[in-house]
């Protein structure tokens, strides 16, 4: 029989889990590890290598080690490793058939569907890359989640009376804020806003500068820029943060980071907490921002909120809380599974979704807005692109929604109907999801003609976007992401497959020699 | 579209707390991901009822906070502000000029 999991996809560590007696766990790996680092690399050997082994070599080996990669999602680039490109998508898709093969040899079936989560403020093209990255490690994706909602699907002190949640997530790479509504069973979303390049990331690159000015300062010279030593010093930085979490003060020591003649010269400089603290107060402010934008949407205040969760490794930094406490008082501010609660959420919905016994019931939103572009007489002449909202960001989905818009000419034959995604009035600084005509219009003077646009959008992110002109009825549809008619896509999702297999494939016939060596008739207790 | 109250159970008399609780039932037998049409329909409905509930004033939703003066410490202000500022033609001309 085959099974469903909930994978978390997070930008520096990725995690597994499924529904066992009810309860959602998560399956660590061969060693009890339950984070598999979201990093992948081909070794020296030419062997793939995905996590710990991956990110071991990566400050030795950058050119052929990719991390991070999320952010590059739905970027529509490639990244380089050990010379050859490979989509975003490739890479994550290898990140995924890794937990996959975890899940599958834990269970003891085969994991054929899974809940993929992303950080709630993910765009359009962000979603699709992960439901891509899905299908080429293969998974049939049940669900796109958000972040911050499916840490909320495993809250655990539920009451009838409902209480209102903040969820602040922030992880390595991204930082979400959601207001969710919790009655019993029922967890309702009421608003989201969020920052998809804002996360633990940055915070290591702001220590990485410091220490290379405290060693240029030091030495009286400049470090060059090559990448391994990047690498190294990126590592450290992170080293120095996460200590820098349970200690005031940290001695940071880099040997052979640079020399000057036959003299080696290395770095050693002491850090105290409120050094590092200053360097990210900045970002965290804006995380406080993006709280009273989300409490503005869900029409609350803060005095309205019965809990802040902090979700995500970099609630870990003991600012982020001070921060979110201050911001929230009388609030209580709670730290709440940080790493694993994201994929255990994933994995309840993923059961729900497979049709299993569990009293959950989600309400999401969208947390963009979506609309066409229009254009508007005024005293100053014609003003176009003007964004015309038609879905507003927070909208509970699935949702149908339709307006109504005329033509702006005498005689005019068709409207052109560009439809995009995003908060900004000019329609050009907003994400265009694609457009379409209706032709054939009516010959009427301005105005005259109107056309009703309707735009359905569902849990799978497919958004159909139907424009009807009234007088004559009729109509033209466009489809957003839906993978049925992307007969395009599909020959580089073969693609993808065949090249994800092809590295596994390796891999598998590796273990294989391996375990060769063992008797695998041998009693495990032996 | 079907009468909102109908499709929630309700009666025009239902509190706010009576609206969330029948939505919340309804979502229940028609979740987002299994029924998307009825659940859309039962959102409309809810929708469409609180905004209704919002526009006449719920009584449980605090309104906002209105400054409650007495007659006596106005006049008693307005008489100090006046004092303090009394000025005489010529000296406003001079002032102005």
């Amino acid at each position: 029989m085959a099974t469903v999991v909930g994978i978390d996809l997070g930008t520096t560590h990725s995690l597994v889990a499924a529904l066992e007696d009810g309860q959602p766990w998560v399956i660590p790996d061969e060693e009890g590890e339950l984070l598999l680092p979201s990093v992948v690399g081909i070794g020296p050997g030419g062997d793939l290598l995905v996590g710990a082994a991956a990110r071991r070599q990566a400050a030795a080996a950058p050119e052929r080690t990719v991390r991070s990669i999320k952010r590059q999602m739905g970027s529509g680039g490639t990244v380089g490793m050990a010379g050859k490109p490979y989509r975003p998508q490739e890479i994550s898709a290898l990140i995924l058939r890794t937990l996959k093969q975890r899940a599958e040899e834990a269970l003891g079936e085969p994991v054929e569907q899974a809940v993929i989560t992303v950080p709630a403020y993910f765009t359009d093209a962000q979603r699709q890359a992960t439901k891509e990255a899905g299908e080429i490690a293969g998974l049939e994706v049940l669900q796109i989640l958000n972040e911050p909602t499916a840490a909320a699907l495993v809250f655990d002190r539920r009451d009838d009376n409902g209480q209102r949640l903040l969820v602040y997530d922030l992880g390595g790479g991204t930082f979400d804020v959601s207001i969710v509504e919790i009655t019993g069973p029922v967890t309702e979303v009421l608003a989201s806003h969020g920052n998809n390049r804002l996360g633990g990331d940055d915070f290591d690159r702001r220590l990485q500068r410091l220490l290379v000015e405290r060693f240029e300062q030091a030495h009286g010279l400049s470090l060059p820029a090559e990448a391994v030593l990047e690498a190294r010093l990126l590592q450290a930085a992170e080293r120095a943060k996460i200590q820098l979490s349970e200690r005031t003060r940290v001695t940071l020591r880099e040997a052979f980071l640079h020399s000057q003649g036959d003299a080696p010269l290395h770095l050693e400089t002491e850090l105290v907490r409120e050094e590092f603290e200053a360097l990210i107060q900045p970002l965290l402010a804006e995380t406080l921002t993006a709280i009273d934008r989300a409490l503005a949407d869900a029409g609350l205040r803060a005095a309205d909120l019965d809990r802040a969760i902090l979700v995500g490794g970099s609630t870990r930094i003991p600012l982020v809380q001070e921060l979110v406490e201050a911001h929230l008082p009388g609030v209580a501010v709670n730290s709440f599974e940080p790493d694993r609660c994201v994929a255990l959420g994933a994995a309840l919905q993923a059961a729900v979704l497979d049709g299993q016994e569990v009293e959950t019931f989600l309400v999401d939103v969208t947390p963009h807005s979506l609309g066409v572009a229009t254009a508007m007489e005024t005293d100053q002449g014609l003003i176009p692109n003007i964004f015309s909202t038609i879905l507003p960001r927070n909208t509970v989905i699935p949702a149908s929604r339709s307006r109504l818009y005329y033509t702006m000419h005498d005689n005019q034959k068709l409207v052109r109907i560009e439809v995009s995604q995003g908060e900004n009035l000019n329609a050009e600084d907003n994400i265009p999801l694609g457009s379409f005509e209706v032709a054939g219009l009516p010959a009427k003077p301005a105005g005259d003609v109107a056309i009703e646009v309707q735009f359905s959008f569902d849990l799978n992110g497919i958004l159909t976007v139907t424009a009807c002109d009234t007088s004559s009825g009729r109509q033209e549809q466009l489809v957003v992401n839906d993978a049925g008619t992307q007969r395009l896509a599909s020959h580089q999702l073969e693609r993808s497959r065949d090249l994800v297999e092809s590295l596994f494939a390796a891999l598998d016939r590796e273990a294989g020699e391996g375990e060769a060596m063992v008797d695998p008739e041998a009693e495990p207790e032996a | 579209m079907a009468d909102p109250y109908t499709l929630l159970g309700l009666t025009p008399e239902a509190s706010a707390a009576e609206l969330k609780a029948a939505y919340h039932l309804q979502l229940r037998r028609f979740p987002a991901h299994s029924h998307p049409r009825e659940f859309q329909r039962i959102r409309a409905a809810y929708e469409q009822l609180r905004a209704a509930a919002a526009q006449r004033g719920d009584p449980l939703q605090p309104g906002p906070l209105l400054p409650q003066l007495d007659a006596d410490s106005l006049d008693a202000l307005e008489a100090r502000v006046r004092g303090s500022c009394r000025i005489d033609l010529a000296t406003l001309l001079r002032l102005t000029l």
